[in-house]
């Protein structure tokens, strides 16, 4: 072996890499060559006296000075992202404001020629939104809202998701009947509009069938229907939506077609099978993480220890908790298919019955005496919309701009 | 790899709490104050430059990889932190670089000395000698023969290839045998840094 090479492989055989070289030839050499001997030595001595110097000690206040520091410039975060969704939130009022806004104008050119009631639009956009909720999809409807009643459209919508999301909570009730097996994960969703001459006739069949059938109605609302023009009344209107074993899905769509004039009918099928085998698999993960989480508490040895792996598993119990619910639901949703009935009270002909007396129309819920309340000061509130929108357009403009430099200046 | 137990300060650490970063970090403070502390030379600096590597770490944590070594992760911001400072500062001073002399007690030695502005009085630790070498020789000299990485632990914090790491860290223990050589550095001198 040559000096070169043999002062190359020092530095490897200190750092005990003794794969790269023949380690017997290195050595002798050493022992053979002064030179070599010397500048191994010198540097032996060297990395091994760096080796034992000595760490010195954090200063006393260092991590407390830290700490303040790193909660500052979190804050400092958390702000600037407050800034953020402000923005955001403000352009969304602004899109929406803009919204109303062009509707009111519509309303305006297009009110003279109105047939239907304004309020049949909300009852299908209230619809809408409960199917969404239903199924957790988005399907689509597949009727469209009547656009006459396009000045209320944005009224209806709202209140539909606001009664969406107070329904949602269906999902999470859990089923007993788990089925175990990884058959496919089909959900089932069906949508009837048909139009009746008895709204409460035909919604008591609904329920009986359905219940005879081992199903039930989750959710049911219905409206008390006025002309929004001569303020008459028209005849009730309302959702029911069925719960239905998958298996008879079928016949009870048929079985609600025959109850009045059918005048829109969908279904639609969504597989979900991966979502479960992946939340399947998800929940797997995380109990076997609980029992070593569980190993881990029983042999921690400080409080501090103690104190994260408690944290942790708190974590992961309410992961294992929502997956365990996410999981219900999907069963909940595949064994029983969802049916949301739309029913309009209508003379076949489409003459409207002159059902007036009182008890019809006490029937009001929270909802309909809003709208009435809507529709006999309609003047008065369109006229506020209509000088309001410009205005709040204006000032959400002015608010944007106002947070944009703000947050400009904030990261300078 | 974070230990699966720290996976919740995580989550609550990249949401932006700082408190949970710093309870994550809080085992590794003394070990990057001290790897800062050697590649700065300077005690007072080090504590400046490791909080604020500390910082850069939180304000990027969202970009840690969760698969990968936390300690690799914030060791490497570390460490290029203190490079960063330690080139920040040869270039403020090397105005009065000529004037510079290498502070008795060595205990303040500034990095990013040349050999040819070394004090008459000369380099009296090992420790001054590293000090005395340029930024990269110095990084790789810390990491392995101060803070004992192998070399592959060196490459991923330093982000060069392994076969640079070798040899960079072979020509830096030769420059460091140079530097001591000339002045003469003997290890009995030695009294602070001694374990
Ligand atoms: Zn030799």
């Amino acid at each position: 072996m040559k000096c070169d090479e043999a002062l190359n492989i020092i530095d490897m055989y200190l750092d005990e890499c003794t794969d790269a070289y023949n380690e017997k030839e290195f050595l002798e050499h050493i022992q053979t060559c002064e030179s070599c001997r010397n500048a191994y030595n010198e540097i032996k001595r060297i990395t091994s006296e760096l080796n034992n110097t000595e760490y010195l000690p954090l200063p006393d206040d260092f991590h407390s000075e830290l700490t303040d520091k790193l909660i500052k410039s979190g804050k400092k975060r958390n702000k600037s992202r407050i800034v953020k969704y402000s923005a955001l939130a403000a352009c969304a009022v602004l899109v929406f404001m803009t919204g109303a806004y062009m509707k009111d104008l519509y309303y305006m050119a297009s009110s003279g020629s109105s047939a239907q009631s304004a309020d049949s639009a909300s009852v299908t956009e209230s619809m809408n939104g409960m199917s969404r909720s239903a199924s957790g999809e988005m399907p689509q409807a597949s009727y469209e809202p009547y656009a006459d009643g396009a000045s209320l459209e944005g009224y209806g919508t709202a209140e539909s998701e606001a009664q969406a999301s107070s329904e949602n909570s269906y999902s999470s009730t859990a089923l007993s009947a788990k089925e175990q097996n990884i058959s496919r994960k089909i959900i089932k969703t069906g949508y009837i509009s048909i139009n009746v001459s008895s709204f409460d006739e035909a919604s008591q069949l609904i329920k009986t069938y359905t219940e005879q059938n081992g199903g039930y109605v989750e959710q049911s609302n219905q409206f008390a229907d006025y002309d929004s023009q001569t303020n008459t009344y028209k005849g009730k209107s309302g959702n029911i939506t069925v719960r239905i074993e998958s298996a008879k899905f079928s016949d009870t769509m048929g079985y609600i077609e025959t109850l009045g004039t059918l005048i829109n009918q969908s279904e639609s099928v969504n597989d979900i099978t991966n979502s479960y085998v992946d939340t399947q698999s998800r929940l797997e993960v995380k109990e076997q993480e609980k029992e070593r989480l569980s190993e881990l508490l029983n042999n921690a040895e400080n409080i501090s220890d103690i104190i994260t792996i408690e944290g942790r598993l708190t974590e992961v119990i309410s992961d294992i908790e929502s997956y365990e619910a996410q999981l219900n639901a999907y069963d909940d949703v595949v064994d029983y298919s969802t049916i949301n009935v739309n029913i309009t009270e209508k003379d076949d002909d489409g003459i409207i019955p002159a059902k007036t007396d009182f008890a019809n129309k006490a029937v009001y819920n929270f909802k309909d005496s809003a709208r009435t309340l809507f529709s006999g000061f309609e003047g008065i509130v369109l006229l506020i919309i209509r000088l309001w929108a410009p205005i709040a357009v204006v000032a959400v403009i002015a608010v944007v701009s106002v947070v944009f430099i703000k947050s400009k200046k904030n990261k300078k | 790899m974070i230990s699966s137990v720290n996976s919740g300060l995580i989550k609550k650490a990249r949401r932006g709490d700082g408190r949970a970063f710093s309870m994550l970090i809080e085992n590794h403070e003394r070990f990057v104050f001290n790897v800062v502390y050697r590649i700065t030379g300077n005690a007072e600096d080090a504590r400046d430059v490791s909080q604020e590597a500390f910082i850069k770490a939180f304000k990027n944590f969202e970009s840690y990889d969760e698969r990968a070594a936390f300690s690799t992760w914030l060791y490497r911001i570390a460490v290029n932190t203190a490079i960063d400072f330690v080139r920040r500062r040869k270039k403020e001073n090397s105005i009065s670089f000529e004037d510079y002399i290498v502070d008795e007690n060595n205990q303040n030695s500034d990095s990013g000395i040349e050999e040819k502005v070394i004090s008459k009085e000369g380099v009296k630790s090992i420790i001054s000698a590293v000090n005395m070498l340029d930024d990269e020789f110095k990084t790789v000299i810390v990491l392995r023969d101060m803070e004992g990485m192998d070399y592959k632990e060196i490459s991923d914090i330093t982000g060069l290839p392994l076969g640079t790491v070798k040899s960079r860290l072979s020509r830096a223990r030769g420059k460091l045998r140079q530097i001591i050589e000339k002045n003469d550095i003997k290890s009995e001198t030695e009294g602070r840094s001694r374990a």
